[in-house]
């Protein structure tokens, strides 16, 4: 080998068997560990489902199909990131403070904010947190989640920019991150306790915190971390190890105040929160058009989410001119399409939530409407249709959306330092897959993981409270009322019931008058489940059950997101392996568990997210005194780094149909409360390391001195 | 080629925390040129009780730096002394110190300048210094150091340090095929007896299997004198003082390590086929530049390389000619390569303002790795 081999070697060609034998390696390698990675949640969600809740998982095959997909985007996406986004951060971070001025740093910092932010998918998360709020209950807070979410996600992107910005000048500067946390989040929690005081701005509160939480994401967080550790390379100091990381908790900090402050500009134009009689009422409609665009999007809004009374409210109390309103949607195609999307979407509108007079207003004759309930109400409540062509298309714009622009951006700043990019053909293999693994992933998150995760959110009130499931619908054929049998409560209350066979049983259910259609003799059994804990409803027993279910779902999400994945492997390289990923990880992954039950508690208890937060907060101010430099900046950057595209759905999934069960009006907060407490558990993981380390050079100073004795120490 | 008066290199390997101070102490004794590179050292932490059921010896790790700089022959005893007293080496635990014979190849004139002046020391106590050591290098992929750190501190070698590299060779042949062979290394140094080294290589050879392919490699090379840190591992003890320090103690009363030879000697049974009389070469140069000079280095015969990434210091006004962020590319030839590998560093540059590349080597006597 070192003997007297001098030929000049260059390219090594090898055959195609050896090639492959090295491609299967590799592959095997990386994809054991990200089925590791995943395994962890898939496992617990469907074990969860099938056995302590008893509820077969519907659409079992495209699941599968999905999980296959998790698994290979991710094994692309994370090669991506290591090939292609981590190496172009780094390299920039190095060049960038070696060839620009300053003034070209910080605004190179503050674009590259911006379109990280742009790329993020932020705001479909936030959207689908809030999708439960109306105009009437939280005016601003709908303001800024629909008419006005060009200005949300420009607040975000200006939040993170100037995050970036401070973290690049603290690099080059040497600062410490503590400051910046001390002063942020005073500043924080004084506008916050001013929102939480304000009718108004009380509601936006869990948006804003919820943004921190959610903007930086699995593309954003490696290229900021990748950056940090080139330009503190490049401002070398030998103390300042722990300078490499920080960008990420400014980035999560800064969004928050970002947000409250757009809210507070836009404060005077919207009406105060009130019932949604008023709000729709003649004298208040002016200050209440201001959410929307139009008069008809407002009267759609208000057809499809009010109550009778308040829409009639809309059209100044006359049945007839909310009819002929409804009769002109009918005949005009383009306003059907504007206010419900569909026609088949408006007349199942009509059937399930219109009024007599709403649905002779639309279907014009008693017969037609009759016809209607048929079509539209005996057809499940999802239709469950997948379109492949729709499905690629999605997910392949998404990719190239999250990955391009950014990518690009990079690209163009290399080349205007008139740098090569170095290994230009690993990165642009690292490009590729990350584009691949993107697009997979998502449609696999989308088709496999989403889809486990709304079955188990959906059906996880059967714990504590009794459940439809609509999934497990029957259809029973040739149904007589003879088949009712008829039986009394103590209170003489009379109970309608029928007999079905299940299995070698013959169990009693419900007659439920609505199931029944008569001139069929169809009625449609739906099955239900619970309480299974406890036997009243809502009873601590089963509420506690769903706060370890939170738990153990945030913790077994949390390991696979990709963000703390490459946070890990940052964190691991950085201190040359005296802080393992692993152990990272599993801290986080706690504290994501535990944040995530606090905010399901939220949810049931309604309680208010400002006393849930802040004493956290200034919790971690306290501990952060007392850190030392380098765990401040891991434990804070792993709060910007853990909620991505695994937990976001879930966790929002689960709150959301807890939310729906206990008529809670948002699900914001948790995403807040599952980013605020794995600092906590970081920083307490810090605490003990650094205590460890002091214990073992105290030992050694006693031990030299002479004033250990035999036995034992600690 | 101009040869460098300061010919001994000077290694310490100190926890970090206390790494500042031993700055401040070169410093002031006049040594204000000095590389640093981050590391950490294992140390096997003893479990007794419930806590011991999954494992009872768990290594603990502690973040080091490690800090090099050149002076000359006539410096070095007072030096090596001075440093030893002032931080306390001969005290298991402290960390360790020792130099190296280098012998200088080639340089930029910046990085080949006078020696350092030492300012003059007074001996004020004498240190226990060892002789009788020798170093073992070996290059593992990431994630491995950690197995060869336990080896060595099971058998009671002594305290392994541990940094980052990444290795090129065969890899940067291959084309985009390279990316399905990891490039990430993980460097475990250690300094011990010479008369137990030849067991500890033969054990790391044997428990490490880096008789398979794609191991690793590993090779000695030869110290003049230093201290080693002994302090393998903390937990509760039954003694009124630790073993390590009985151990150091006997070895600093009998001036040698040659009593402890007969640990592991029944061990050795096999016959291997060792690579004999090499050179560790080594190339500092400033970053970015290492892989095409590394490339030239392998044209020129060389087989395999390992990037490390470290950090120069200069306290003198020339601050800021030599840049801080560089690269130290090690690589493991016989002495009549050497030549060859010089001019092709020297071709690509590698001497330039550009790279100011220095190279130097030290005796590698023992080296092996999986042959094909």
């Amino acid at each position: 080998l070192l003997s007297g081999d001098r030929t000049v070697k260059k390219e090594i060609k090898f055959g195609f068997r050896k090639t492959c034998k090295l491609i299967y390696q590799y592959a095997r390698k990386k994809i054991i560990e990200q089925i590791k990675v995943v395994s962890v949640i898939i496992t617990y969600l469907i074990l969860f489902q099938t056995i302590i809740l008893k509820i077969p998982l519907a659409d079992s095959a495209l699941i599968a199909a999905g999980i296959v997909l998790v698994v290979a985007g991710l094994t692309f996406f994370m090669e991506g990131l290591f090939l292609c986004f981590m190496p172009l951060g780094e390299t920039i971070g190095t060049k960038l403070p070696q060839k620009a001025k300053l003034v070209a740093i910080i605004s190179f910092a503050f674009i590259l904010g911006l379109v990280a932010t742009f790329a993020e998918p932020v705001i479909g998360a936030l959207r689908l947190a809030g999708s439960r709020v109306t105009a009437w209950d939280a005016p601003l807070l709908f303001l800024l989640l629909n008419r006005y979410v060009e200005y949300l996600v420009y607040s975000i992107g200006v939040g993170v920019g100037v995050a970036v910005l401070f973290g690049m000048l603290r690099f080059l500067y040497g600062w410490s991150l503590k400051p910046f946390i001390y002063i942020l989040v005073s500043v924080l929690s004084a506008i916050s306790l001013y929102a939480y005081l304000h009718p108004n701005l009380r509601h936006i509160l869990g948006l804003a915190w919820d943004c921190g939480a959610v903007t930086t994401g699995p593309v954003t967080v490696p290229l900021i971390l990748a950056l940090g550790i080139g330009v503190s390379r490049f401002a070398g100091k030998i103390s300042s190890k722990s300078g490499n990381f920080g960008v990420v908790s400014l980035a999560s900090l800064f969004p928050i105040i970002a947000v409250i402050i757009i809210g507070m500009l836009n404060l005077s134009r919207v009406p105060v929160p009130m019932g949604a009689e008023e709000f729709f009422s003649k004298k208040n409609q002016p200050k209440a058009a201001v959410l929307f665009s139009d008069l008809d999007s407002m009267k759609g809004y208000a057809l499809k989410n009010a109550d009778h009374k308040s829409q009639l409210a809309l059209f100044e109390n006359s049945q007839d001119k909310m009819a002929e309103y409804l009769e002109k949607i009918n005949k005009n195609e383009a306003l059907t399409k504007k206010l419900f999307g569909n026609r088949e979407a408006f007349y199942s509108w009509a059937v399930k939530k219109g009024t007599q007079s709403q649905q002779l207003a639309v279907f014009q004759t008693q017969d037609n409407i009759r016809k209607a309930v048929n079509t539209y109400r005996v057809r499940g409540e999802w239709p469950t249709g997948f379109n492949k062509v729709e499905f690629l298309k999605r997910n392949s714009i998404y990719a190239v959306r999250a990955i391009m622009p950014l990518s690009i951006f990079l690209i163009l700043i290399l080349l205007l330092l008139r740098e090569k990019l170095p290994r230009a053909d690993e990165i642009i293999l690292g490009l590729v897959f990350a584009l691949i693994g993107m697009a997979v992933f998502r449609g696999g998150l989308e088709i496999g993981l989403s889809r486990i995760g709304d079955q188990v959110g959906k059906n996880l009130p059967a714990i504590y409270t009794t459940i439809d499931i609509p999934s497990e619908e029957k259809i029973i054929q040739d149904f007589k009322p003879e088949f009712v049998n008829t039986a009394f409560t103590a209170e003489g209350e009379k109970k309608e019931f029928f007999y079905i066979k299940q299995n070698e049983e013959y169990v009693s259910v419900p007659f439920k008058e609505g199931h029944y259609q008569k001139d069929d003799n169809i009625y449609r059994y739906i099955p239900t489940r619970g309480p299974l804990f406890g036997s009243e409803e809502k009873n601590i027993a089963g509420l506690l059950v769903v706060l370890v279910f939170a738990f153990i779902m945030g913790y077994g999400a949390t390991l696979a997101e990709p963000g703390l994945n490459a946070l890990g492997i940052a964190v691991e390289e950085t201190t040359i392996g005296t802080l393992k990923k692993s152990l990272l990880i599993q801290a986080v992954a706690i504290g994501v568990g535990v944040g995530v039950s606090a905010g399901i508690a939220k949810i049931i208890w309604n309680l208010p997210l400002f006393w849930m937060l802040i004493p956290v907060y200034m919790l971690l101010l306290l501990i952060t005194g007392f850190s030392t430099e380098e765990f401040v900046n891991i434990g804070w950057d792993s709060a910007g780094a853990t909620t991505g595209p695994v937990t976001v759905p879930l966790v929002l999934s689960v709150g959301l149909s807890i939310g729906s069960q206990v008529g809670a009006v948002e699900g914001f907060g948790i995403l807040a409360l599952a980013s605020a407490w794995p600092i906590l558990s970081v920083l307490v993981v810090g605490l003990y390391i650094n205590n460890k380390r002091k214990a073992m050079l105290n030992e050694m100073v006693q031990e030299e001195a002479g004033l250990i004795p035999g036995g034992e120490i600690g | 080629m101009s040869v460098c008066p300061c010919t001994i290199k000077i290694t310490i390997i100190i926890d970090r925390q206390a790494s500042e101070t031993v700055i401040d102490e070169l410093a002031s004794l006049g040594i204000k040129r000095f590389y640093t590179e981050s590391g950490r050292t294992s140390i096997l932490e003893e479990k007794y009780g419930l806590r011991s059921f999954l494992s009872r010896r768990k290594l603990s790790n502690s973040p080091v730096n490690k800090i090099t700089f050149f002076v000359s022959t006539e410096a070095e005893y007072s030096l090596l002394n001075h440093l030893a007293v002032k931080f306390n080496f001969n005290s298991p635990g402290k960390g360790t110190i020792f130099s190296n014979d280098i012998e200088w190849i080639k340089s930029h004139k910046l990085c080949l300048r006078d020696t350092q002046t030492i300012n003059n020391i007074a001996l004020k106590a004498n240190a226990y210094m060892f002789d009788e050591l020798k170093g073992l290098c070996c290059i593992v992929q990431r994630g491995e150091g950690d197995t060869i750190a336990k080896i060595c501190l099971d058998s009671g070698a002594g305290v392994p340090l541990i940094t980052f590299g990444t290795g090129g060779g065969l890899r940067d042949n291959l084309g985009l095929l390279r990316i399905t062979i990891p490039a990430e290394k993980e460097l475990v140094n250690i300094v011990m007896s010479k008369y137990d080294i030849d067991s500890l290589m033969e054990i790391i050879i044997e428990q490490g299997k880096m008789n398979e392919p794609g191991k690793g490699f590993i090779y000695m090379y030869q110290v003049r004198k230093g201290i080693v840190d002994t302090k393998i591992s903390r937990g509760r003890r039954g003694q009124v003082a630790s073993m390590e320090k009985v151990v150091s103690a006997i070895d600093s009363i009998k001036g040698t390590m040659e009593w402890r030879k007969s640990r592991f000697e029944e061990k050795i049974n096999k016959r291997r086929h060792y690579f004999e009389n090499l050179f560790d070469l080594v190339l500092i140069c400033n970053e970015g530049y290492s892989v095409p000079l590394m490339k030239a280095v392998m044209a020129a015969g060389a087989t395999g390389s390992t990037i490390s990434q470290i950090n120069y210091h200069s306290q003198s006004s020339e601050a800021g000619r030599i840049p801080s962020n560089r690269e130290l590319c090690r690589t493991v030839v016989s002495k009549d390569q050497v030549t060859a590998i010089a001019e092709a560093v020297e071709k690509a540059g590698g001497f330039s303002d550009k790279m100011q590349g220095l190279m130097y080597m030290i005796p590698a006597p023992k080296a092996f790795t999986y042959n094909f």
